[in-house]
């Protein structure tokens, strides 16, 4: 069973995360100054990228978690494999719709190609093929093995993809190209805030699903036990 | 007995087996031809040709799953797999033999589907043949290889064969893309510099593709 | 690393946790040249559970195995080639004609004169007749005779078999019968699991006895009949059922 201690560190966790995001958005809306040629919809973007930054990370907290269950089979690491997986694809949802809404108003067109972008699409589907294979398999140990199979070739798939997408890119160069922004001061630390709040909420939530499951499965095999006493 | 031998046995009996009327192949053939035509339709292929080599490879590759689906299947069902699993050779010998099965068959779909697709087209390599030949070769491989493993994981699932696809084609980006564009390259549509840009990248995610399934193959099979 | 010098398999503690159920728990028995291990149970006791993680089919969740002193687990393709397998099911490809079934495996195993040994193979299980033709036609029985002749391939040391006698009509079992007795007198090992008590003491030299995956009794034949084994997994069985109805 867990230590009382746990579930008190990881309410801290919790609070911090949402004190932090309220901060993140308090600087995004209020404190950092509209950009010069976007104007105030430029301000998804400290969001856009806070998301981006910890979709990659919660994939590669799947591939480690996988890469360490191979080895150890210890249960716990294939519930925090899953449960990062299901909330990586959350945020990678939240890239792809904050992409097009950003891109909207700024290049009227919702789609750009965009190198870093597409990539992230790519990831979504490698996502969504994971939690496809958790599914569809019954047998736990089995689900655990082959999720982490998949989820070491998804990971090394990723930055593979990456070079693809950019190689192609550069010979179809599309009309619309994104350009970096030149940031000031305030622009940097808002970001340097909303990506670390939003990454403190990765932690916070993952770790919730990660109980929630381990919770879930000793419930199972308590029910179990019993009925094999029956 | 040596590696390859083993391996070549691996591959040998579900080459036997096919051709005794399996039919896959055939079935394989049939749709990759089919999907060129309903292409060529759907993109107007005789107004642009610069849809062609998507084409090509959109056809190639998704029939292509229908011949991996079935490298697993028939081990599953009579329980072959086991026979597999006690014979004395490395998991990585079946992972390598049933690739170069699954990569014979793809190589003869894709003799028949690829001069179709040149006479409908009305494009070809011409002179490049080789270079065309050598991209086969290589986009083929990985599609292979990721196909292999994959189709070995999505054979423990539930409807196995249509998972396949679901968490095949994310991990084909790379190659898809790679085909295409040095097709293009092949077909006169671009240069030949890019070509051999694509066909190294291909190269080196055949080998990430082999090396890496071949070292986690013995997790995939056991149970 | 426990056993008598004589012993040519050992096998420790060997257990196998599926999920967190542990289908076997503790299980250990030793081996000696000539000796065949009848191995018993009731449904779902866990003995074909045994014979796959020995195998290879199933990794261990626990225990150790050895064979001449070495791990087993720690070498698989060395191990594999030491022993043949006989599964419940008959383990054929039905597209491949019997003859190239038992070539597959011949070859796979790296054999000699793999054509020879096919065909007497295919003479001994009065297959030779029907060689070529695909094994989805057979019957059960024939698949089953097929199935024993590519276990005993090459002649292995150790030979592990999971209810041989499915489908076999009388005289087939016969001769699987004298097959096995031959086999241990010359020197193989057996590891043999059958629901037929009776049958399977007939050939047994050692016992080992399981439910819910433990051992429940085990040694040498001597004075063990058939009575005494079933009662020993009646009497457990009971003993579960009394102890959760409070009794």
């Amino acid at each position: 069973m867990v230590p009382r201690g746990w579930w008190l560190l990881r309410r801290t966790i919790g609070i911090a995360a949402f004190v932090l995001l309220i901060l993140a958005q308090l600087a995004a809306f209020l404190y950092v100054p509209p950009e010069r040629t976007m104007g105030d919809v430029q301000r998804i973007f400290y969001f856009h990228v806070a998301s981006a930054w910890n979709a990659f990370l919660a994939f590669f907290v799947v591939f480690l978690a996988g890469v360490l269950y191979l080895f150890s089979r210890r249960r716990p690491l294939d519930s925090l494999a899953a449960a990062s997986a299901e909330v990586g694809v959350v945020f990678t949802t939240i890239v792809l719709v904050t992409g097009p809404l950003w891109a909207k108003p700024v290049w009227n067109t919702y789609w750009t190609w965009d190198v870093r972008l597409t990539t992230t699409l790519i990831l979504w589907f490698i996502y969504v093929a994971y939690l496809a294979i958790r599914a569809a398999v019954d047998e736990p140990d089995q689900r655990a093995r082959l999720s982490s199979i998949f989820g070491i070739l998804g990971f090394i798939d990723v930055p593979v993809v990456f070079f693809s997408i950019r190689w192609w890119r550069s010979i179809h160069p599309v009309l619309i190209e994104p350009g970096s922004m030149n940031m000031s001061g305030p622009m940097v630390a808002t970001l340097i805030l909303s990506v670390v709040a939003f990454t403190v909420l990765y932690v916070y939530l993952t770790l919730y699903v990660r109980d929630w499951m381990e919770i879930k499965e000793e419930l199972s095999e308590a029910k179990d036990r019993l009925r094999w006493t029956m | 007995m040596g590696f390859w031998q083993q391996v070549w046995v691996v591959s040998w009996k579900d080459l036997r087996a096919e051709a005794r009327g399996h039919a896959a192949t055939a079935n394989m053939v049939a749709f990759a031809l089919i999907i060129v035509v309903i292409l060529s339709f759907a993109f107007d292929a005789a107004v642009s040709r610069a849809v062609l080599p998507g084409m090509l490879w959109a056809a190639v590759f998704f029939a292509g799953t229908l011949g991996l689906n079935r490298s697993f299947a028939a081990e599953h069902a009579e329980g072959g797999l086991v026979g597999l699993l006690v014979a004395p050779v490395d998991r990585a010998v079946i992972f390598a033999g049933k690739l170069a099965a699954n990569l014979i068959f793809m190589f003869i779909v894709e003799a028949v589907t690829i001069p179709v697709f040149c006479l409908l087209g009305n494009a070809g390599p011409g002179p490049a043949w080789p270079w065309f030949g050598l991209l086969v070769v290589v986009g083929t491989l990985g599609f292979s290889a990721a196909g292999t493993v994959l189709a070995a994981i999505a054979s423990h699932a539930r409807s196995g064969e249509m998972l396949l696809p679901v968490i095949l084609f994310p991990v084909l980006v790379p190659v898809i893309i790679g085909c295409v564009q040095a097709t293009r390259s092949v077909l006169g549509l671009a240069g030949m510099g890019p070509y051999w840009t694509w066909l190294w990248f291909m190269v080196a995610y055949d080998l990430l593709f082999i090396a890496v399934p071949a070292l986690l193959f013995e997790y995939v099979l056991e149970s | 690393m426990a056993g008598e010098p004589g012993d040519l398999l050992v096998v420790q503690n060997l257990g196998k946790r599926i999920g967190h159920r542990w289908i076997l728990k503790d299980v250990g028995f030793r081996l000696a040249a000539g000796q065949v291990l009848g191995i018993f149970g009731p449904n779902g006791a866990g003995k074909s559970t045994l014979l796959r993680v020995l195998a290879g089919v199933m990794r261990p969740s626990a225990g150790q195995a050895y064979w001449q002193g070495r791990d087993v687990f720690a070498a698989g393709p060395w191990w594999r080639a030491q022993f043949g397998y006989l599964a419940h099911q008959p383990l054929v490809y039905p597209d491949l004609s019997a003859r190239e079934n038992l070539v597959f495996h011949a070859r796979l195993r790296g054999l000699r004169e793999v054509s020879r040994l096919v065909q007497d193979a295919l003479a001994r299980a009065g297959l030779l007749l029907f060689a070529d033709e695909p094994v989805r036609y057979f019957s059960r029985g024939m698949q089953q005779r097929l199935a024993v002749e590519r276990a005993f391939l090459g002649a292995p040391a150790l030979v592990m078999l999971d209810e041989p006698y499915n489908a076999l009509d009388a005289a087939a079992a016969e001769a699987l019968d004298a097959r096995l007795r031959d086999y241990a007198a010359a020197g193989g090992c057996v590891l043999m699991v059958t629901h037929d008590v009776a049958h399977g003491l007939s050939l047994a030299t050692q016992v080992l006895v399981l439910d819910m995956g433990t051992c429940i009794l085990s040694g040498t034949k001597a004075g063990i009949g058939t009575e005494t084994i079933v009662a020993s997994w009646k009497e457990k069985s009971h003993g579960i059922l009394a102890a959760g109805l409070g009794g």
